[in-house]
Formats: structure tokens, C-alpha cells, sequence
């Protein structure tokens, strides 16, 4: 297994894993994006996207997004909330990383809530905040129905 | 209306119709318990999805049933295990099940046939509809639905994908049919 190498370049592209029912067009629906994490394997130690062999006979098809497009000035119930990577390999997957969500850094907290991460408690404003990074995502492999 | 008469509506087995289909046999199996008698205060289709979950055998076995795709994919959700999407997804769980048959109901009441019935991976049962302008990519520029946690919590979610952003607010138990509602105003208002 490879070391962590962090910060991910904000530019570099970012693929998800999707299924046929998470999708509407080329946009990934809120349901198919996971607060907390986000696994998303990152395009530096992932050879061949468009080659591998899907993740389950249903997430076959592939999303992607980087930081860069992340939404920027997001604030829910006037708290700050921000999106960030962490780099996280692991021993079957070089590549795997996550996306995850937190209150912005501030001068009370520099490190914001990274990198760990935190979801509001609302659920509405959870279901906003996975809307957003979803709406983030372009699918560049349509997903199949398994079959 | 309320939960409770929405879930009452939900799907009894019936005689041959002219809209019937021939029950599969995996079907027909999960469909065994739908004959059986029904505990007082509970609902016939409580119980139908309390055997699902426990596999019950007893009872005879409809020759037919109403063909509905949004309740055919609860029942496939009904048999998804943890990590069904290979990325440690929490499996939808009964609370989240039966409320998104009443969703699935109310759909059915505003003319919505056609839902897409899909697991959340954060664990719950996401409903969405589509409508208005189909786009560049194949898809639709209106989407709607409710999301359904783990908890039975609901959330309406609205959006135009011509624009960012999106509406997302909390359902409460009473208030499902009338989410549905609004999320078939938001669509054929698109048209």
C-alpha cells in the first residue's frame, strides 16, 4: 500500500462510482453521494478508469469531479460548510480517496473540522449539502442496468 | 391524508384483471403471506412486509397481482444487504421501507406511475420523479422526490437543473401526500 500523499491537487479528477438509478442525465442524483465519505478514486493512482471492472454489477458506471469544482460559500443556517479531500489508500485500492463535508476553518477553529468532518443536524440541510456536491459531479460513463 | 390510509391502499393481492400480470415465482414466494389473516390495529400490508422480512410460508398464493415498478423496486430494496453498493452503504431498513410505500402510494393518487424507487447510501429510500424539458444528455431538467432515512424520516427534494441549487425540507408523518403533491406541481408546472 502506497504512502498517503496529500494535499490532492485541486485540479485532479476524482471518479465515483454509479449506478443506473443515481443518475438523471450526465447529473448524479443526492441519494447516490454520501456526506460523511465519499469514496472517490483519484485519477493520479487509478491507471485505467474506463478499463476496470465496475465495483458491483450495479455501480458501473463512473462520475467525476475535483476540488476545484467543490461549491464555494456555502452556509447553512448561517454556519459555514465546506467540502475537502482526504487522501486515504488502501491495501486493495491505491487509488481510494474521500470526499467529506465540514464547517469551514475559522479563527475560533483553524482546522474547521478537518479532517474528520461533521454533518449539520438538520436533515434538511444535510440533504442541501449532498445535493450540492452531487450537482458537482458529471457522469463521463453511463451506468447499465446490470443483466 | 394520513399515513395510515396511504399505507392502506398498498398492495393487497387481487383477482385476474385485464392490467394483471402472471406472478414470477420469486414473486410469488414473498407474495405467500398476503392471504393471511391480518392482526388487529395492524394493517394487511404491515403484515405482508413483516413476512417478508421473516420469510414466512403459510398461506395460498395469488394466481395475479397489480403490476406496480415503484412497489416491485421496495421489494427488491427489502432484500439489499450492508455494503450493497461496495462502499460500506447502510441498508434500507423497515422504517424506511414502509414510509417509502406510502410515498410510492401517494405517487400513485397524483398520477405519478412511474417513480424511480432507488436505495440511499446513507442509508434510507430515496423516490425521485422526472419531468419537463428533456435535456442534452438524455436526462430531464426537473427533478423531485422524497428521501426517506433509516429513522422513517422524510424530506421533499426540488430541483431545476437548468440552475444551481435546490429545495430540500422536512416532511412530517401527516404531510407525505401532500409533499407528493408538491413535487407533481414542480414538474407539471415545467412542462
Amino acid at each position: 500500500m502506497r504512502e498517503r500523499d496529500e494535499p490532492i491537487p485541486p485540479d485532479e479528477t476524482l471518479y465515483r462510482w454509479v449506478s443506473v438509478d443515481q443518475v438523471n442525465g450526465t447529473e448524479v442524483l443526492p441519494h447516490a453521494v454520501d456526506l460523511a465519505c465519499s469514496s472517490v478514486n483519484r485519477e493520479k493512482y487509478w491507471d485505467d478508469p474506463f478499463g476496470s471492472p465496475p465495483l458491483t454489477p450495479e455501480q458501473n458506471g463512473l462520475a467525476t469531479t475535483c476540488e476545484d469544482s467543490f461549491p464555494r460559500g456555502l452556509a447553512l443556517n448561517e454556519v459555514p460548510y465546506e467540502f475537502f479531500t482526504v487522501d486515504d489508500p488502501t491495501e486493495d485500492n491505491d487509488a481510494h480517496s474521500e470526499i467529506r463535508s465540514g464547517r469551514k476553518p475559522s479563527d475560533e477553529k483553524p482546522s474547521g473540522d478537518r479532517p474528520q468532518g461533521r454533518k449539520p443536524k438538520s436533515k434538511a440541510a444535510k440533504l442541501q449539502l449532498r445535493s450540492s456536491l452531487a450537482e458537482t459531479m458529471t457522469v463521463v460513463k453511463q451506468p447499465t442496468a446490470p443483466a | 391524508m394520513s399515513v395510515y390510509q396511504a399505507m392502506v391502499r398498498l398492495p393487497a393481492a387481487r383477482a385476474v384483471s385485464a392490467e394483471a400480470q402472471p406472478v414470477l415465482g420469486e414473486y410469488r414466494q414473498r407474495l405467500r403471506v398476503a392471504e393471511r389473516p391480518v392482526t388487529r390495529g395492524v394493517s394487511r400490508e404491515s403484515v405482508l412486509f413483516d413476512m417478508i422480512y421473516d420469510s414466512d410460508q403459510a398461506a395460498e398464493v395469488p394466481e395475479a397481482v397489480d403490476h406496480s415498478p415503484g412497489y416491485e423496486q421496495l421489494v427488491k430494496l427489502l432484500l439489499l444487504q450492508p455494503n450493497w453498493d461496495g462502499q460500506g452503504a447502510a441498508a434500507p431498513n423497515k422504517a424506511a421501507i414502509d414510509v417509502a410505500r406510502a410515498v410510492v402510494s401517494a405517487s400513485k393518487d397524483v398520477g405519478f406511475n412511474r417513480p424511480l424507487v432507488s436505495a440511499d447510501v446513507e442509508g434510507g429510500v430515496a423516490t425521485y420523479f422526472f419531468g419537463g424539458t428533456q435535456l442534452e444528455d438524455g436526462g430531464w431538467s426537473h427533478q423531485g422526490g422524497v428521501l426517506v432515512d433509516n429513522d422513517g424520516d422524510a424530506l421533499l427534494y426540488l430541483r431545476d437543473r437548468r440552475s444551481p441549487g435546490s429545495t430540500a425540507e422536512d416532511v412530517g408523518p401527516d404531510a407525505l401526500s401532500s409533499a407528493v403533491q408538491r413535487v407533481f406541481r414542480f414538474i407539471a408546472d415545467a412542462f
